[in-house]
Parts: C-alpha cells; sequence; structure tokens
C-alpha cells in the first residue's frame, strides 16, 4: 500500500480518474475511458492502484469511489481546480493582495474559470476610460461597483446607462463620497431613482475594484506592496458572474446604504 | 526542463513541503530555514529557487516569506497532509471503516485527530478499554460519550466517576438505555444525579467515542457491519475539539432521555 501523497498526486491520471467519479458518479470503464481520452492499457493499471489503496471499488464493471475515496477526492478536487485557475497566472496571484476576499469564495475561485488580465495604460487614468473596459460597461443591462479609488473617468458612461434604464448599485468608501461632495445636489438627484443605490464602507477593505454586469466580472486587485497597478481581472462565464455577484453582496452587506450625501 | 504544476511542486518533494509548513509560520531567513530542516544551504537554496520561480516564495531583503498564492495553496495542502496523515497511519482500518458514521463536514475534517495511535487489548482484556483510555478515565473532569453498543465501563467505572461529581453527557440508542435500565437498574439510578445527562439518538452508526478533557477514544464498525474491540485515541487539543463538535452534531439529532422511577 501507498502513502496517500504517492496515490492521489504522484499519477495525474489517477488524479484524473478521482476527480472523474467524484464529479460524475459510478461510471462504467468504457466512459472513463472516453472522458480521460485513455485506452484501457494506460489507464487500468492506475485504476488496480486506486483499488488496492481502497479509494474505489468496481462491480459489475461500474467503478465508484468508495466512501475513503469519497471523502479524499471532496478534499482534494476542489483544490486541483483551483490551481487549474492559479496556475494559469501564478505571477498575478503572487503578487495581488487577495486577503479580503472571503475564504469561503477564495476556495471557489475556480468558478472564475478562464479570465483575462487587461493593463491599463497609467497615462489616460483620469481622463479617459479604458476602451476593452468602456465597451463592457456600455453593454451592460445592470451595473454593480465596488471601488475604493478615484476613477472620474467612467462617471460619463455609468450615467448614460442609469439614464437609459440600468439599475446601478454603487458601493465605495467615506474617502470617494467626500471627493464627490462637489457633485452633491445632482448625486442626491440621481439617488431619488429607485434604479440608482449608494452604500458607503466605512472599514478600510484592500480591494480596489469589483464590478459585476449581467455579462462580466471585473476585479481590481492592490498589489501585496499595497500600490494600485490598475490591472483589470475580466472574467465572462456565468459562473464567473455569479462569483463576483456573492463578493459584491460580501461587500454591500459591509456597508451602510445612503438615500443622499 | 518539464513544465510544473503547482500541485507537481507542492507535493514531489517533502524538503519543498517542510520549509513551506515552516513559512506558513511567519517569515523566515534563510538561517532559521537551515536551523529548521538541519541542512547545509546548497540542497534547501535548490528547492527554494524551485518554490521561488513558482510564485509560492519571496524574498526580500533576506527574509523568506509565502506569497499570496503561497499563502493559500500551502494552507489547503496542510489541510490535505493532515488528513493524510490519519488515513496513512491506520490504511488497512480506514479501508474497512464505516464511515457513514460521520456527517461529511467532520469527515472533512478528520485530519483534526492529528497523531492518532490505534491501540488493541490483549486477550485477557479482550472486552475492556484499551490501558491508555483506561489510565485517563482515573483523573477526568468531564466525559461525553457517545455509543451504540453496551460497554461494561458503563455500569462500573463511569457510574464511579458519575458519583464523583464530573460532568458526563451520554449519547445512547434507545437499545442500549432500555437495557441499562431493565438489566442493571442500580447502575441507572445512580447515573440520576445533576452532573449526569442521557440523550437518546435514534440512529448511532458508529460503535462508540469517548472524549474526556484529555483524550478522544473511538471505536468503529466495518461496513459489513461487524465489530472487533479497540479504541482510536489521540491526545492533540484539535482532536477534542472535533469530538466535541461530533457531540454537538449526534446532541442535535437526540432526545433528552428522562429519567424513570
Amino acid at each position: 500500500m501507498n502513502s496517500l501523497i504517492e496515490t492521489v498526486f504522484f499519477s495525474e491520471k489517477r488524479k484524473a480518474v478521482l476527480i472523474l467519479l467524484f464529479e460524475k458518479g459510478p461510471l462504467p470503464i468504457e466512459t472513463i475511458k472516453s472522458e480521460l481520452d485513455e485506452t484501457s492499457v494506460s489507464i487500468l493499471p492506475q485504476i488496480k492502484v486506486l483499488i488496492d489503496n481502497n479509494l474505489i471499488i468496481q462491480n459489475d464493471g461500474i467503478y465508484q469511489l468508495t466512501h475513503l475515496g469519497e471523502t479524499v477526492a471532496e478534499k482534494v478536487s476542489p483544490f486541483i481546480k483551483n490551481l487549474q485557475v492559479l496556475g494559469v497566472d501564478p505571477k498575478f496571484w503572487s503578487e495581488h493582495d487577495t486577503s479580503e476576499i472571503p475564504e469561503k469564495l477564495f476556495n471557489r475561485i475556480q468558478e472564475i474559470g478562464e479570465f483575462e488580465i487587461i493593463e491599463i495604460d497609467l497615462r489616460t487614468i483620469y481622463y479617459e476610460p479604458n476602451s476593452i473596459i468602456y465597451e463592457h460597461i456600455k453593454n451592460a443591462d445592470s451595473i454593480k461597483t465596488f471601488i475604493t479609488y478615484y476613477a472620474p473617468e467612467y462617471v460619463p458612461i455609468y450615467y448614460e446607462r442609469l439614464m437609459a434604464g440600468a439599475p446601478v448599485s454603487i458601493t465605495t468608501s467615506d474617502y470617494i463620497v467626500n471627493m464627490a461632495k462637489d457633485y452633491k445636489t445632482e448625486i442626491n438627484n440621481l439617488l431619488q431613482l429607485d434604479r440608482a443605490e449608494l452604500n458607503v464602507c466605512s472599514a478600510d477593505v484592500k480591494i480596489a475594484e469589483v464590478t459585476v454586469t449581467d455579462k462580466i466580472f471585473l476585479m481590481v486587485l492592490y498589489s501585496t506592496a499595497g500600490n494600485l497597478d490598475y490591472d483589470f481581472l475580466a472574467a465572462e462565464s456565468p459562473s464567473a458572474v455569479q462569483w463576483g455577484n456573492e463578493l459584491y453582496d460580501y461587500l454591500r452587506s459591509r456597508s451602510i446604504n445612503r438615500k443622499e450625501i | 526542463m518539464k513544465d510544473e504544476s503547482i500541485s507537481d511542486v507542492l507535493f514531489f518533494s517533502e524538503k519543498r513541503r517542510q520549509i513551506l509548513l515552516y513559512l506558513l509560520e511567519g517569515p523566515k531567513t534563510i538561517d532559521d530555514i537551515k536551523t529548521y530542516l538541519n541542512s547545509k544551504s546548497s540542497p534547501i537554496m535548490v528547492q527554494i529557487r524551485i518554490l521561488t520561480r513558482n510564485f509560492l516564495i519571496q524574498e526580500k531583503n533576506g527574509v523568506f516569506s509565502l506569497t499570496p498564492l503561497g499563502e493559500y495553496t500551502v494552507n489547503e495542502m496542510k489541510d490535505i497532509l493532515d488528513m493524510f496523515a490519519v488515513f496513512d497511519k491506520n490504511p488497512e482500518y480506514w479501508g474497512e471503516a464505516e464511515l457513514t458514521a460521520f456527517p461529511a463536514y467532520l469527515l472533512s475534517r478528520i485530519g483534526e485527530l492529528g497523531d492518532v495511535e490505534l491501540c488493541f487489548p490483549d486477550k485477557a482484556h479482550i472486552f475492556d478499554r484499551a490501558r491508555p483510555v483506561e489510565r485517563s478515565l482515573k483523573s477526568v473532569e468531564s466525559l461525553i460519550e457517545i455509543s451504540s453498543i453496551f460497554r461494561q465501563e458503563y455500569v462500573t467505572t463511569y457510574v464511579d466517576i458519575a458519583e464523583k461529581g464530573t460532568s458526563i453527557a451520554f449519547i445512547f440508542t434507545q437499545e442500549v438505555i432500555d437495557r441499562l435500565e431493565k438489566e442493571f437498574p442500580e447502575s441507572y439510578q445512580r447515573y440520576k444525579c445533576e452532573n449526569v445527562r442521557i440523550f437518546v439518538c435514534p440512529e448511532i452508526k458508529l460503535a462508540s467515542c469517548m472524549v474526556t478533557d484529555k483524550i478522544i477514544s473511538l471505536a468503529l464498525f466495518t461496513k459489513r457491519g461487524n465489530f472487533f474491540n479497540h479504541d482510536l485515541i489521540s491526545y492533540n487539543s484539535s482532536a477534542l475539539v472535533w469530538g466535541t463538535d461530533l457531540f454537538h452534531h449526534f446532541r442535535s439529532l437526540s432526545m433528552i432521555h428522562n429519567f424513570q422511577d
């Protein structure tokens, strides 16, 4: 009998079989072979190792996890899936502060799926919206934004979406609200609209921005040194949008709703 | 060189695992790491370079620390290794054990049992508790017993402990309570004191679990429903917390037993 580290982690094929059976339930060998693109010769020896180590059993040609196998797969599978997302750009995840993302949510980071990093031309900030971000906001039928830095270049497009009938929810800091006091009357007029929402978060949250529309999830994190590099993480899958909504709801829950400033 | 996946970097080398787990305690200098691993600098530097190259650790002014990516992955790795350590200590036992006895969330935390020891009695004491358990019962401050089997201590040692005023909580199946009440009415009456509570649980799929302020002892059935006398014990404080949580789980499924005259 091998150690569980050897059994589970020292073979990509064994790892894949465990995760497959965990996600799909009991399967015949033909399905395992086709799902993993393997042949009997390539996969059966690995399945035998899993059987010998009490992680799976075979009955009438159907393979399934034992309760022990299920316990192990349940622990390992989400981690492996998360690593598949984090492993795409490990540099990004090593240089950005993720400590404010609740553990429960970060443990499901796999749901972000495929993402890209949009780099902002630092010469244009404050003056000109990034064209890719601009297009995403322009096409949004609803917008939720948590933001802790000053980004006046996006105000016109948010205003346009709000006037076009899209619900817009903004959660920001006391600091940003104070900066916006010059436009107090205009902002208070907008807040009369049912579809406009403003929340203020007094806690010093070290996340620069979370924006969720009906189509995309965007996130800007501070660097570990505390600087802002304005790198936007952008992900468009429905599960990423769902994940982003949960992050936004968490940040909103730490804030107080304001009907006027 | 082969493309390194994060999971390979984490799990393929024991030295790397040790360095990472050590850094989970906080930032360390190279001398700290060398002393901790009791090793010369050159083999360690090889591993440190691999960890740095894969964005898991970073160096600043001679001090090494985990990156945010490292922090997440090493915490998860530790969680997995803790579980694996418990299962690997007694692989045959866990392969045979009826694990549906535990709720999934506690099975997922089984690593908290820590340094477990599987004890078997010698033939002359084949029906008794293992020696370390008996010894620990001589001076207990609190006692929890969840059980679906009738152990002779329930009408001997435990009665004496109850009469010393020690706080005791039993969770028994109805069958165990019935036998206690009908066949050992004297012991049953002696349990009628303020410091003893008895709960009745409709279903207990483990044989027994004892948790005191010092020790936890588990006994499980095999998957075929057989029982052999054993004590799976641990003294780790995390194991006692785990056992107490198991008690709360069964307690929430139980009714208080009202003593009969």
